[in-house]
């Protein structure tokens, strides 16, 4: 068996069996507010290659033609002295529906924040923000519905602050996308997606990695 | 998470397009999270430019220590001026105290240069005669040589000196001005007449050197210096048509050094001997030169009657090193008119190399000792005549080469004629001919034999444009780390010396090269001339990092500045 094999699998099995979700469903869909608890893997470009896992809890408001959420996450990375704290948060606008598609702006940014207790002489973050847009195709499913959807955007990022004592300021862009879907079941939500950015690995360790797959439960109010 | 990668396959629509990262790319931030650079011992990291300007090491479980080297690899442009410098600012940090010191060894038992004269040679003089050459002669070389006079021996110029082979006793009227133009003649006899040399002794000499002598400098002449230097550097020419060169005794070599002088002026060639007395397609006149294939040698001066005291002894033993030091000078520039079909001299910092080399060469003819053989101050005092070979023909280069160790931020192998520069010069060309793998002959034949000056010279003869400034930038590692840190690559060696057992057990009593150390928060900051560098120092802790930054006046800094990270510890 391929190693690739059981990912998919997992995936899918997330995707299908957990009920509901608000999380990655950012385009707005109705009115309410929602919170969640969001897990993903991550991997950057950094060093080479740095693995890791990320815990972390969302809130969010659907207001009408407009979702907004804000999240905290704790990064665990595999390597190196500092777990990095990463703050995100994201508004989107309902553009328009058409043939059963529904099209969305969005507007993000994030912050991650590295802070060695240990050495005075390094305090950095990571600043990052961007626009995209966001297609997905609501599907009615049972009790519930479920919301494929797929994202491009363009980001652009900033490091500060220093290592070592040594100022840092670095400035990249990246295109990245999304994929994942939404379930929808009464007062649950559950969602997964795939993200993919491009920063510079000398960016370091921004909100947006290389790769994620993400997961979140939630539920709505 | 080693699985993700898997998902890029199963959703090819999905992706994520490299970033235009702005401003000097960096890895400090890789840093934080262990990523910086690891090398090895020995390993070396060479970096150019902006490229590169923050540099971040993670160290593993034991304390390690690098020498960081900013090289400013730029050709000189000038000769004669001291040339623009490049102001370079490190800073860095998570720095800790590096532990390795160069060692202090015991001083040794022979003092470096002492055996042969206790003067330091004068580079001034040499400098303005090179000036003067590029500014009074280069101009009158105008056309190329006829194809069927470059070969072999020089074309038929009208020679006015010696057209016959002179005989002992005979007086010949030689001028000394230097100039084409002034006449200082002075008159002197002809002592001794070997197959190679014509010995002559300037009449109003003092008393010193007697007729022996004369005879041994002819027959050494013949016997080293000559097979030494055609086989190395190729055949002089022969404008005067008397198959030899005049080695001229005379104390108008002593009369450019005053009494009060610390430094002195061994001898010197002029390029206008070389021009013929009337104008040829090739060349201008200069008519007042001597026409001849000669060179300018001090004479014993026991009582400093024509400037510094020199005993008999002193000029014996200076002597034929001097020779062999003009005679590079003769062929050089005697091919290059005649031969080579050059349109200028060489540069005075390669030409001055050259004839350092030419030394060195006559220390390994009369000590027996090889080049290539990284030479310690043991194997000097294992060969029979090792240690007095050393002194009689290396001091000078030793001496020279400690003065560019002590500043290699001032001095430079490259560009203005200093002692220092010829000591790197010398240095750089014994290490490139060890590691061009042609043999001495084979590497400074093409040096010697080349239309092309300077930098330019050394790429063709390398074999590559850019060669010599990638093989000096090597070759400033070498001159640290040949001989000190293990598992190094062999094209950071000094094949020939090990310099540090040489300073180390002569009277010095260490290795001369200045070795600073970093420290964090504290800005390291040193003006490169073309061809300079620097050998700052710097300890990581076990598992811990540390970030090295480099600016140039503030800003990021050239390609033309190279640097390479070291792992010594």
């Amino acid at each position: 068996m391929s190693r690739c094999g059981a990912v998919p699998s997992l995936a899918l099995l997330v995707a299908l069996v957990v009920p509901a979700a608000t999380a990655a469903q950012r385009c707005p869909a109705g009115t309410g507010l929602g919170a969640e608890i969001v897990a993903a893997a991550v991997h950057y470009g950094v060093g080479g290659g740095l693995d890791g896992t990320e815990i972390g809890a969302a809130v969010r408001a659907d207001l009408a033609a407009v979702a907004g959420s804000a999240s905290y996450a704790r990064l665990n990375l595999d390597r190196g002295e500092v777990d990095p704290d990463v703050l995100r948060a994201e508004i989107g606008f309902r553009l328009l529906d058409i043939a059963g598609f529904r099209v969305c702006a969005l507007g993000f940014g994030g912050a991650s924040l590295l802070d060695v207790s240990s050495d005075d002489d390094t305090d950095a973050r990571i600043l990052a923000g961007g626009a995209g847009a966001l297609v997905t195709r609501p599907v009615r499913m049972g009790d519930g519905w479920i919301r494929p959807f797929m994202t491009v955007r363009g980001s652009a990022a900033s490091s500060s602050g220093s290592v070592l004592g040594l100022d840092v300021g670095e400035s990249g862009l990246s295109l990245g996308a999304d994929v994942g879907a939404t379930l929808d079941w009464g007062a649950l939500a559950v969602s997964a997606g795939a993200y993919f950015d491009g920063f510079a690995p000398a960016l370091g360790v921004t909100p947006y990695p290389d790769r994620a797959i993400r997961v979140a439960m939630g539920v709505r109010f | 998470m080693k699985r993700i990668p898997c998902l890029l396959l199963l959703l090819p629509f999905a992706s994520a397009c490299g970033t235009d990262v702005s401003g000097p790319s960096s890895s400090l931030l890789s840093c934080v999270f262990g990523a910086g650079t690891t090398l090895a011992v020995g390993e070396v990291l060479q970096v150019r430019g902006a490229g590169n300007q923050s540099l971040c090491f993670t160290a593993g479980n034991l304390d390690e220590e690098f020498v960081f080297i900013p090289f400013y690899g730029v050709g000189s442009s000038t000769d004669d001026e001291p040339a623009a410098t490049l102001s370079v600012e490190v800073t860095g940090g998570g720095f800790q105290p590096v532990t390795t010191a160069d060692p202090g060894a015991q001083a040794g038992a022979f003092a470096i240069g002492v055996g042969a004269t206790r003067r330091e040679r004068d580079a001034g003089f040499h400098r303005r005669l090179r000036q003067r050459e590029v500014r009074e002669l280069e101009p009158r070389i105008r056309g190329v040589v006829p194809r069927d006079s470059r070969a072999g021996y020089a074309p038929a110029v009208r020679p006015s000196v010696s057209a016959a082979v002179p005989t002992p006793g005979d007086l010949l009227d030689l001028n000394v001005a230097i100039s084409c133009a002034s006449q200082d003649v002075r008159t002197g006899r002809v002592e001794y007449v070997s197959q190679r040399a014509i010995v002559v002794a300037d009449t109003a000499n003092p008393a010193g050197l007697v007729a022996a002598d004369f005879r041994h400098f002819g027959e050494i002449f013949d016997t080293l210096v000559y097979p030494l230097g055609t086989a190395h550097f190729g055949d002089p020419t022969d404008i005067d048509a008397n198959g030899r060169a005049i080695i001229f005794f005379t104390r108008a070599v002593n009369e450019l050094t005053p009494p009060e002088s610390e430094t002195f002026t061994a001898g010197f060639f002029w390029s206008g001997d070389l021009f013929p007395e009337t104008a040829t397609p090739r060349l201008e006149a200069c008519p007042a030169a001597n026409q001849a294939e000669m060179f300018y040698v001090l004479t014993a001066d026991p009582a400093g009657v024509a400037g510094l005291e020199w005993p008999v002894d002193e000029i014996r033993r200076l002597a034929v090193g001097v020779i062999a030091h003009e005679f590079q000078h003769l062929i050089n520039a005697g091919r290059r008119l005649y031969v080579n079909n050059a349109n200028a001299f060489e540069r005075p910092w390669l030409n001055e190399g050259l004839s350092h080399i030419a030394e060195e060469l006559m220390f390994y003819a009369v000590s027996g000792l090889q080049p290539g053989s990284d030479l310690t101050v043991d194997d000097l005092r294992a060969a029979p005549r090792g240690v007095d070979a050393f002194n009689e023909f290396m001091g000078s280069n030793f001496t020279n080469y400690r003065q560019y160790l002590e500043r290699p931020d001032t001095a430079s192998l490259m560009g203005i004629d200093e002692l220092s520069t010829r000591g790197a010069t010398w240095s750089f060309l014994r290490y490139a001919a060890d590691r061009s793998g042609r043999g001495d002959a084979g590497f400074f034949q093409e040096v010697v034999n080349d239309a092309a000056t300077g930098l330019d010279n050394l790429d063709a003869a390398i074999g590559r444009t850019g060669g010599a400034l990638d093989w000096m930038q090597d070759w400033t590692v070498s001159v640290f780390a040949d001989d000190l840190v293990p598992g190094l690559d062999a094209r950071y060696a000094q094949r020939s010396w090990d310099m540090r057992s040489i300073y180390e057990g002569s009277s010095v009593g260490e290795y001369p090269l200045d070795t600073p150390t970093l420290s964090a928060g504290t800005v390291f900051s040193v003006d490169l001339l073309p061809g300079g560098s620097a050998y700052p120092r710097f300890g990581v802790a076990a598992e811990g990092r540390a970030a090295v930054h480099v600016e140039s006046d503030g800003k990021a800094p050239p390609r033309s500045l190279r640097g390479s990270f070291v792992r010594i510890q």
